[in-house]
């Protein structure tokens, strides 16, 4: 789903799991979000490790991804 | 991939899997029967036996298999609980593993009174605490080892002679320590040892308990005759025969391992100094080699734990989100440490299979997430 929030890099617009990822993975109080393939440059690692950790954490019950 | 979660579970040693593939392929008799197909697993079974007794100094009638540490706990907690009507009581450490505490609470629950005792901010259960507990009704004090989020090494030997004095028995659980550290029950003096295969480079599922000639403890698992009518269960001759030789071979192998894993170690807080990064460090001055407990201030360990992962570096965290909150371990509870250290530690266990390459991403990758 998306938002109406927007890349802090490229602009992208990005989805709320994608924000939710964000918060987890960086700072629960983070203001400023990367889309996943920002996200996955700064992280060193790929889009597709990042949807798993996403689907994981729903799996997981996390109310970030609700 | 670097895996640096060796408390968790170790890599099977290659000695090990060699010597385990007769007994699931060809050599598949069941050790109880009694025809000559059995001959050969029976003896495989007295031989492991004998190995292990030897690598703890026992006799190796005092050696019962069991399905791993998880099991042992809960036969020597159990066992020995509802074994005495008369002397019920029992003490233990707030900080034990769960097999412990989980069987506490359910001995509890059948009206069996148990009592916690705290360690000091080191993590260490001290013969004072003890001597403030313990009395002529303690049926059994069990403190672990050597912990296992924060390795802190236990006073086993000085816990042990204060529990004898009052006639209590001495259970230790061992799991993290049997293969790593050297592990002399006779000059502890303990009376019921855990240990668990798959944490000294053995396979998963398999474990013994030891239990000292003579001591009165009920059997746990009931069934058939096996373990000499104390545990029940058609005998794992594959497993078994592996978590003997992988134990021999880290015991044989012990003080070449220790010196490598303490390097790593060294190098490990070193480069984190070196980078800058500010960190406590857990556990006391007494702790096994390549356990690290870190706690980062201001830092929250499960990010770090995710971002490792997709770094493809593998270590553990003290502190997990449940869902709304970030619930702190049992063990960081009990050693009181502040909170904002807490939710920021991570258990970094290193082993002998980890190199120097790989101490150095691990810090690389620390000094990334963390600046």
């Amino acid at each position: 789903m998306k938002s109406n929030k927007t890349c802090k890099y490229c602009g992208a617009l990005l989805e709320k799991d994608w924000i939710a990822l964000n918060k987890k993975l960086l700072n629960p109080n983070v203001k400023e979000y990367a889309c996943l393939s920002c996200l996955a440059d700064d992280f060193d690692c790929s889009v597709e490790d990042l949807k798993i950790k996403i689907e994981e954490f729903k799996e997981n019950g996390c109310t970030l991804f609700k | 991939m670097i895996y640096a979660d060796n408390a968790a579970t170790t890599k099977l040693d290659s000695e090990a899997f060699e010597a385990m593939v007769p007994w699931l392929l060809d050599e598949y008799g069941n050790a109880s029967q009694p025809y000559a197909f059995a001959r050969k697993p029976k003896k495989a079974l007295a031989e492991a036996r004998a190995i292990i007794a030897e690598c703890i100094n026992v006799l190796p009638e005092e050696i019962f298999f069991t399905s791993g540490g998880t099991e042992s706990d809960n036969w020597a907690i159990k066992g020995s609980a509802f074994a005495d009507t008369e002397k019920r009581a029992t003490i233990t450490s707030a900080f034990e593993h769960h097999a412990v505490l989980h069987s506490c609470e359910a001995i509890e629950r059948l009206g069996y009174p148990v009592s916690y005792l705290m360690p000091t901010a080191d993590g260490v259960i001290t013969e004072d605490a003890l001597g403030g507990m313990i009395s002529n009704t303690t049926r059994l004090v069990s403190v672990m080892f050597a912990n296992n989020e924060i390795g802190t090494i236990q006073p086993i030997k000085e816990l042990c002679k204060a529990a004898h004095l009052h006639g209590a028995l001495f259970h230790t659980d061992a799991v993290q320590a049997i293969g790593h550290v050297a592990v002399d029950v006779q000059k502890l003096g303990v009376d019921m040892l855990s240990a668990s295969a798959h944490k000294f480079y053995g396979p998963k599922g398999i474990g013994f308990l030891y239990i000292r000639k003579g001591t009165n403890i009920l059997p746990y698992i009931d069934g058939g005759t096996q373990e000499r009518r104390n545990r029940a269960g058609t005998e794992n001759v594959a497993s078994i025969v592996g978590m003997a030789t992988a134990l021999k071979e880290n015991c044989v192998s012990m003080s070449k391992n220790i010196t490598y894993v303490q390097g790593l170690e060294n190098l490990l807080l070193d480069s984190l100094e070196t980078s800058h990064i500010s960190f406590a460090r857990n556990g006391g001055d007494q702790k096994l080699p390549g356990l690290i407990s870190l706690s980062f201030a201001g830092a929250k360990g499960e990010v770090i734990l995710h971002r490792m992962d997709l770094m493809g570096i593998y270590i553990s965290t003290g502190s997990a989100c449940n869902n709304t909150n970030i619930e702190i371990s049992h063990v960081l509870q009990a050693i009181c440490l502040e909170e904002t250290l807490a939710k920021g530690t991570i258990r970094i266990s290193l082993g002998k299979n980890n190199t120097r390459e790989d101490v150095e991403h691990i810090v690389n990758s620390l000094t990334k997430i963390l600046h």
